[in-house]
């Protein structure tokens, strides 16, 4: 699936036109977007997509509908993710990535990924997670999770594992560098 | 569109009604998965030659400059099938996966032939492919052909993917190349080596390791149709790569690892599970020297297992057959194939019994060739008893200096 790289193009261009034009047009939005779709929808050999699907491979669904999210927030200027779940959103991603990738390459004997390839636990850990996020009256984290568990019914990527459905290691080390700088700006603030 | 930019909320009820029914779903996913099941091990032959039978043959290189890594599968004729990746250079974006047949019939090597290069690869798994190495074949109970490799986009190996084609006509046809993710750190390092086994339920165990950050081996269960449906952890970091699988005594599972780069012990490290590989004991470091190389084990008789590899610390310039009759207790060295000088270097044994009851041994002969040593049970015993011999006579020296 190429779906993440496309939308990822997508932002990356839309982001790069605010840069030289601050308001530009919604017609020259999309004249850009039907521009570069061909270089960026298909792996065809030597295109963008085939270079960096060596490095990349599929984004989790988690990745995906916050680059859906970041799409639409450049085209309409609408945020898809309230500000009451930016935070919990992050911190999440953070905590479920130090639960998977230390020890994942080889930190302990435990394997947190062998989980992924249908554990019950797993699959209650993120139903609870989308059912505590119902309760406290959020949308886009129950959705993301309700989205990663659908997928992996649908086997809609190429991995088997549910772990690749909820998190992939970008979308972790964005989501940490942001809790890093936060933490060093609130750190010196205080200061 | 509220105050803030933001979009209107979806109706609660709604959610927690998708919720329900997804977890549903997912929880009805765990009911079908399959229990783990007993390993067939390969069948033992006997041979019926009582003399000593000891060949050699050189497998052609198809005139490629460098040639590793083989693995070997017998066919329902008898026959074997190789298979190994050769090049300008290990890494080279020209290396090629290529298969050779031995026919009992006239005890000789076919020509080899390319079954795999990387823009083949590329092109079907839609994304840039730098190299391809350390193919690894398998016949199973349906006749199934299986190869597993690895490819690396960037990087080096510890970068590698693991991948997949298998041949419904032992190997004349190939299904298109699939990608196996079995990592969640962008798929990378997950390597093969050696010999995989089927369970009784159809699906597979497969041998693997783990090279990015941390040194260590794995199993993956391969479902009947390719998937990958479990992985487990041998052991962790600094428990070696390269697991290699075999029977050991009354039901157990054994393995042994390369020594790998992390550790400073330069010993074949073992391993050992009682429940048919799905769990594994602690590590133990063995006697058996390894200068971070290659090796193979097999079980030959209910009292007697070979193992094949380089017995030294520094270097790889020999190539040692050892036998243990105890695996608790240790191995003894009973013949070199190989004894060689600075320049010369043996690696990556894989070995395989067929159905005339033959041992067939390839390794890696200078990077030049793939070698085949082919040995039966009676030249087996033969080395054994001379080494009892030798080791009696130096007992016996050894005695008469103290006296």
């Amino acid at each position: 699936m190429t779906l993440g790289i496309t939308l990822f193009c997508y932002w990356f261009v839309l982001w790069l036109l605010k840069k030289f034009k601050p308001e530009p047009s919604f017609k020259l939005h999309l004249t850009l977007l039907v521009l570069i779709t061909p270089l960026v929808i298909y792996p065809f050999v030597y295109s963008p997509v085939w270079w960096l699907r060596g490095l990349i491979g599929d984004l989790s669904i988690t990745s995906l509908l916050l680059l859906v999210s970041a799409v639409h927030q450049q085209l309409f200027g609408q945020f898809l993710i309230r500000d009451t779940e930016r935070k919990p959103l992050e911190i999440g991603v953070v905590v479920l990535g130090l639960c998977l990738y230390p020890f994942a390459l080889g930190l302990g004997e435990m394997d947190p990924y062998a989980l992924g390839y249908a554990s019950p636990w797993l699959i209650g850990g993120l139903v609870m997670i989308a059912a505590f996020g119902l309760v406290r009256q959020f949308q886009a984290i129950p959705l993301m999770m309700m989205l990663a568990l659908a997928a992996w019914n649908m086997q809609l990527l190429q991995s088997v594992n549910l772990w690749d459905y909820v998190i992939d290691p970008f979308i972790f080390f964005f989501y940490l560098g942001r809790l890093v700088k936060k933490s060093i700006k609130s750190m010196k603030h205080a200061s | 569109m509220d105050s803030r930019g933001e979009i209107r909320a979806i109706d609660s009820r709604l959610l927690w009604f998708v919720l329900c029914i997804v977890a549903g779903f997912s929880f009805y996913q765990t009911t079908n998965q399959h229990p783990w099941a007993p390993i067939v091990w390969p069948e033992k032959f006997t041979s019926h030659q009582t003399e000593p039978v000891y060949q050699e043959f050189l497998i052609p290189n198809g005139g490629q400059n460098s040639t590793h890594s083989a693995s070997v599968t017998t066919l329902p004729s008898g026959d074997l099938i190789a298979f190994w990746f050769a090049g300008t250079r290990e890494g080279h974006k020209d290396v090629r996966i290529f298969k050779s047949v031995f026919h009992q019939s006239s005890l000789s090597w076919d020509a080899p032939s390319a079954v795999l290069d990387t823009p083949y690869v590329a092109q079907h798994l839609g994304r840039y492919i730098g190299k391809l190495g350390n193919p690894l074949v398998f016949v199973d109970s349906r006749r199934r052909m299986w190869m597993f490799f690895v490819s690396v986009s960037y990087g080096g190996w510890a970068g590698s993917s693991l991948n997949v084609i298998w041949s419904e006509d032992l190997g004349n046809s190939w299904t298109a190349p699939k990608r196996l993710i079995t990592s969640p750190f962008i798929n990378i390092s997950t390597l093969v080596r050696n010999h995989l086994y089927e369970l009784e339920d159809g699906s597979l165990i497969l041998p693997v390791y783990h090279e990015f950050v941390a040194q260590f081996p794995e199993l993956l269960r391969i479902s009947p149709e390719g998937e990958v449906i479990r992985k487990i952890r041998m052991a962790g970091s600094g428990a070696g790569i390269q697991p290699v699988l075999f029977e050991g005594e009354q039901n157990e599972v054994r393995a042994l690892m390369r020594s790998g780069s992390h550790t400073k012990d330069w010993r074949v490290l073992s391993l050992r599970s009682e429940n048919e590989g799905k769990s594994w004991l602690d590590f133990e470091i063995t006697k058996l020297p390894n200068p971070n190389s290659a090796q193979v084990a097999a079980k030959v008789s209910d009292k007697l297992w070979l193992w094949v590899g380089n017995h030294n610390e520094k270097h790889r310039q020999d190539m040692t057959l050892a036998v243990s009759q105890d695996l608790n207790v240790d191995w003894s060295v009973i013949h070199q194939f190989e004894n060689g000088g600075k320049g010369d270097r043996f690696s990556y044994p894989t070995i395989i019994q067929d159905e005339l009851g033959m041992w067939n041994l390839l390794y890696t002969y200078n990077r030049k060739n793939i070698k085949h040593v082919r040995f039966n049970q009676a030249w087996l015993n033969q080395q054994m008893k001379q080494q009892g011999q030798k080791q009696g006579q130096k007992q016996g020296q050894k005695q008469g200096k103290v006296q």
